[in-house]
């Protein structure tokens, strides 16, 4: 402790920051252990019965009761739960009940395919954001911005399957121009990644790029009622300079939070367009284990999103911490 | 027939049993037509050079024109491991059946002809049965497929402990370890705990897909260590997107057309039927109709079709009011229109049903049993001798296949007598989970995977203690008894329609239809057959881009 309050006095920024990180870590670790606990237990409460579900409906009871017990479904609830945690914290993410491989190699084709729909599908929907929300904010309540404030609302509005399919029958039916199927055909070079994933990409991007668009627009009208702002045109820069180097610089941080949070959800929750387009990501392999109550499949697949979700919220926080000294104080 | 037809023939027939000579003599007066005779001679494995001789009827061999890589839509990623002896759902059949190989292939019509057995043949009472294995079969690893391998496969399909497809479905019953023997190298024995007439069936494609694979085979490496026989080995799997598979080229049968198999896996139908539209893949096998009518209608593409075994079952629980009361029960039957739902559900690809699970597609079955038709008066009148006049109940269903529009348009129908129902529909998880999934409704309507031996699904689904809506009927479980035993087709198909009548007088179930089996492809395809099975053939299919 004495050592603590003379870091805090000699480097009370450093001081406050290191303590912040180490809250915050500490508080995603708490958040992963609760998370786990929650879906084993969740999972469990979940109608259906593994061995009948794999053996089919014509199985008999017996064979139901043999697999089962096979698989160690039997044995009580909280020595199956000591068991996957053990292997968790041992690094061994178990064996999938209906595949009978280790969940490791699942997981990590499914997470790297996710990442990669997910990162392009950002990508497009952050680049039109700041473009457009540029735009609409400076010009606030003029045609341009009214143009893109309804075009942002119906992005909103409408399901991404609606999307989906409309791409599905013009672009890949209709126009030839890409595959239905997002799956990558092995020995495909990276560059050719884009034919496929591009049109679930676009869909994924949409409502992105609606909801960052009005997030963005919002921010920009409010720092260019900024004293900062007015003072910089005043002092005679030019629009453009000031656009850039001003407004956009301080309205990008609150975007790029958002942003950031919306990684996680989009990892895990891009079900309907992965279906759709025929692609092995989280997302649906998340439904299929929930489906065959694979248990140790699904509970590592959402452990892993929300390993995601937390990383990049703590990403967000400790880059806000480190420029904002009110955050790191109030927090550490 | 020509004079040296017959002297071929009768030189056969001396090396033949007196139940070959039975089925011969049937179709040679005339009792029975060529197409039941190919059917009854492939259940008992009558050889193919009498086969031959009486029907020129041959096996075919593979095709040699050079052709691109086959893609392939599966339907459903597989949710099972990839080991040939727990093959539990055709998900996870379709993807082996492009590698592994089974003792009997089910043909078009229903019957069975030789994969990798060349010859079978029981005793008198269809106890013992001989399996006479084909010479130069090879694994993909090089070695030989010999009768240790074949015994060893049939242990592990009927070992309990192992959870297999075949022990679930009661190979354990039928075979045990001590009776199985080889007779050198080509030659299996097998000493069945009770007699079996349709015991090769029960190691066909279109059964639990038995795949043969070696004797020391260890679990788990199917993929990693290649160990089929098929036209096509592994090259890659994955169970959530797909396999590719390369050419076998010291493979049986000749070098197979395709020089190599790529297969996608699809979570739903749509995104399937798109892929189909869109030219990505050229052959969708096992589609379901109402999944399907867009690509019914594509121009540029081709249906299969063939009647099969697959069907739809209304279930009635049997102990209790109000369908303990028969009249309740045909009541029912009479008021469904099964041309109607035939004709609105699956656009007229379905046979009729008869309310027995006998389907037309099976080689025993009897045309001549009279055909249950619509009639209200009927129903109506059932129903007040009943006091069961404002009769209602609530069934169960899942939404798989089009179970649920099924449900759907037979309640307007049972309206119609004044039948007042509630369906209840629940996840397949949910509806079959264990006690009982029928405990709780008056009736239940599912769905039954194809099966090529009859007496199989009725043992699960009408033989008294086994079957879930607790019918009972003990002529009924004789003559189950008495099918299972019966080795010619002709005795066979007596005990059918017996069966056909019982039920048909019980109606412990409503069977409206039997789905037909339809696949499709894309005209650069040729050589695909669909067969009333789940698996696929690629043996002789190619594909022209």
């Amino acid at each position: 402790m004495l050592a603590l309050s003379e870091l805090r006095s000699r480097y009370p920024d450093l001081t406050y920051f290191l303590l912040f990180l180490i809250r915050r870590i500490l508080l995603a670790l708490v958040t992963l252990a609760v998370l786990s606990t929650l879906v084993f237990f969740l999972v469990n409460m979940l109608p259906g019965d593994v061995g009948r579900i794999l053996l089919g409906h014509e199985a008999s009871a017996e064979s139901v009761a043999r697999l089962n017990h096979e698989l160690g479904l039997d044995r009580p609830l909280l020595d199956q739960y000591k068991d996957w945690i053990t292997g968790l914290l041992s690094g061994d993410l178990g064996t999938s009940i209906q595949y009978k491989i280790p969940v490791a190699d699942l997981l990590w084709t499914s997470l790297w395919n996710s990442v990669r729909l997910v990162s392009l599908a950002l990508l497009i929907a952050f680049v039109l954001a700041v473009m457009s929300g540029m735009i609409a904010g400076l010009r606030a309540g003029r045609a341009p911005d009214r143009v893109l404030t309804i075009t942002g609302s119906v992005f909103l509005a409408v399901p991404d399957f609606v999307f989906g399919i409309g791409f599905i029958v013009i672009f890949a039916l209709g126009l030839g121009w890409f595959p239905t199927s997002a799956r990558i055909p092995e020995g495909t070079p990276p560059l050719g990644y884009l034919h496929y994933l591009i049109l679930p990409a676009i869909v994924i991007a949409l409502y992105e790029y609606a909801f960052l668009q009005r997030h963005l627009r919002a921010s920009v009208i409010e720092t260019l009622q900024s004293d900062y702002t007015r003072t910089a045109y005043l002092m005679g820069g030019r629009s453009i300079h000031v656009a850039l180097r001003h407004v956009l610089r301080n309205s990008l941080a609150p975007t790029l939070a958002v942003l950031a949070v919306h990684v996680g959800a989009l990892i895990g929750g891009s079900v309907v367009v992965e279906v759709m387009f025929n692609y092995d990501g989280v997302g649906r392999r998340i439904v299929t284990a929930a489906e065959a109550k694979d248990f140790p499949l699904l509970g590592a697949c959402v452990l892993a999103v929300g390993t995601i979700y937390i990383a990049a919220t703590l990403v967000v926080d400790i880059v806000q911490a480190w420029t904002s000294p009110l955050i790191r104080r109030v927090n550490g | 027939m020509d004079r040296a037809t017959r002297r071929g023939l009768d030189a056969q027939r001396r090396t033949l049993g007196p139940i070959e000579n039975n089925l011969i003599d049937e179709w040679m007066s005339g009792a029975i037509s060529r197409r039941m005779f190919v059917r009854g001679a492939s259940i008992i494995g009558l050889s193919v050079p009498a086969v031959g001789l009486l029907s020129a009827c041959g096996t075919g061999s593979a095709s040699t024109s050079a052709a691109g890589v086959l893609r392939i839509g599966a339907l459903t990623p597989p949710n099972g491991e990839v080991n040939p002896y727990a093959l539990r759902n055709r998900a996870d059949a379709v993807p082996m059946s492009v590698v592994g190989e089974y003792l009997f292939r089910t043909r078009k019509d229903g019957g069975l002809e030789p994969e990798l057995a060349v010859e079978w043949s029981p005793n008198d009472d269809a106890t013992v049965w001989r399996i006479k294995l084909r010479p130069d079969v090879t694994f993909h690893d090089g070695s030989p497929m010999t009768a240790a391998d074949v015994i060893g496969s049939l242990k592990r399909f009927a070992d309990p402990k192992l959870s297999s497809a075949g022990a679930n479905a009661g190979l354990h019953d039928l075979i045990s370890p001590e009776g199985l023997s080889a007779e050198g190298d080509l030659m299996v024995v097998c000493r069945l705990n009770s007699p079996s007439g349709t015991f090769p069936s029960i190691l066909s494609s279109g059964s639990y897909w038995p795949i043969i694979h070696r004797a020391d085979y260890k679990a788990g490496t199917f993929v990693s260590t290649p160990q089929g026989t098929g036209p096509y080995v592994f090259k890659s799997y994955d169970p959530s997107s797909g396999a590719s598979y390369t050419r076998n080229n010291h493979y049986w049968g000749g070098k197979v057309p395709a020089s190599g198999v790529e297969m996608t896996f699809f979570a739903d139908d749509s995104s399937a039927s798109t892929a189909m539209l869109d030219g990505q893949i050229d052959i969708l096998p096992n589609i379901v109709y109402s999944n399907a009518t867009a690509l019914l209608k594509a121009k540029d593409l081709k249906v299969q079709s063939v009647p099969s075994t697959e069907n739809r079952w209304l279930s009635f629980r049997c102990d209790r009011p109000p369908f303990d009361d028969v009249r309740v029960r045909q009541a029912v039957a009479y008021a469904i229109d099964r041309q109607a739902l035939v004709d609105t559900l699956l656009g007229g690809y379905a046979s009729i049903g008869n309310d027995s699970p006998i389907a037309p597609g099976y080689p025993a079955y009897d045309s001549t049993v009279p055909q249950r038709q619509r009639d209200l008066d009927r129903a109506r009148s059932l129903l007040a001798d009943a006091g069961q006049s404002d009769l209602t109940f609530e069934w169960s269903t899942t939404p798989d296949y089009e179970l649920l529009k099924l449900a759907q348009l037979a309640q307007q129908q049972l309206r119609e007598v004044g039948i007042t129902t509630t369906i209840n529909v629940q996840p397949a998880s949910v509806f079959y989970e264990e006690p009982d999934p029928f405990d709780n409704y008056a009736a239940a309507m599912v769905y039954g995977s194809p099966r090529p031996n009859i007496d199989g699904w009725l043992r699960y689904g009408y033989v008294s203690g086994t079957n879930r809506s607790k019918y009972s009927n003990p002529k009924l479980d004789t003559l189950v008894k008495q099918l299972t035993a019966a080795v010619d087709i002709e005795s066979q198909r007596r005990v059918c329609r017996e069966i056909q009548l019982t039920c048909l007088d019980d109606t412990p179930a409503v069977m409206p239809y039997f789905p037909d089996k339809l696949a499709m492809t894309s005209k650069a395809v040729d050589g695909y057959d669909v067969r009333p099975e789940n698996v696929v053939d690629l043996r002789n299919t190619s594909v022209k881009r």
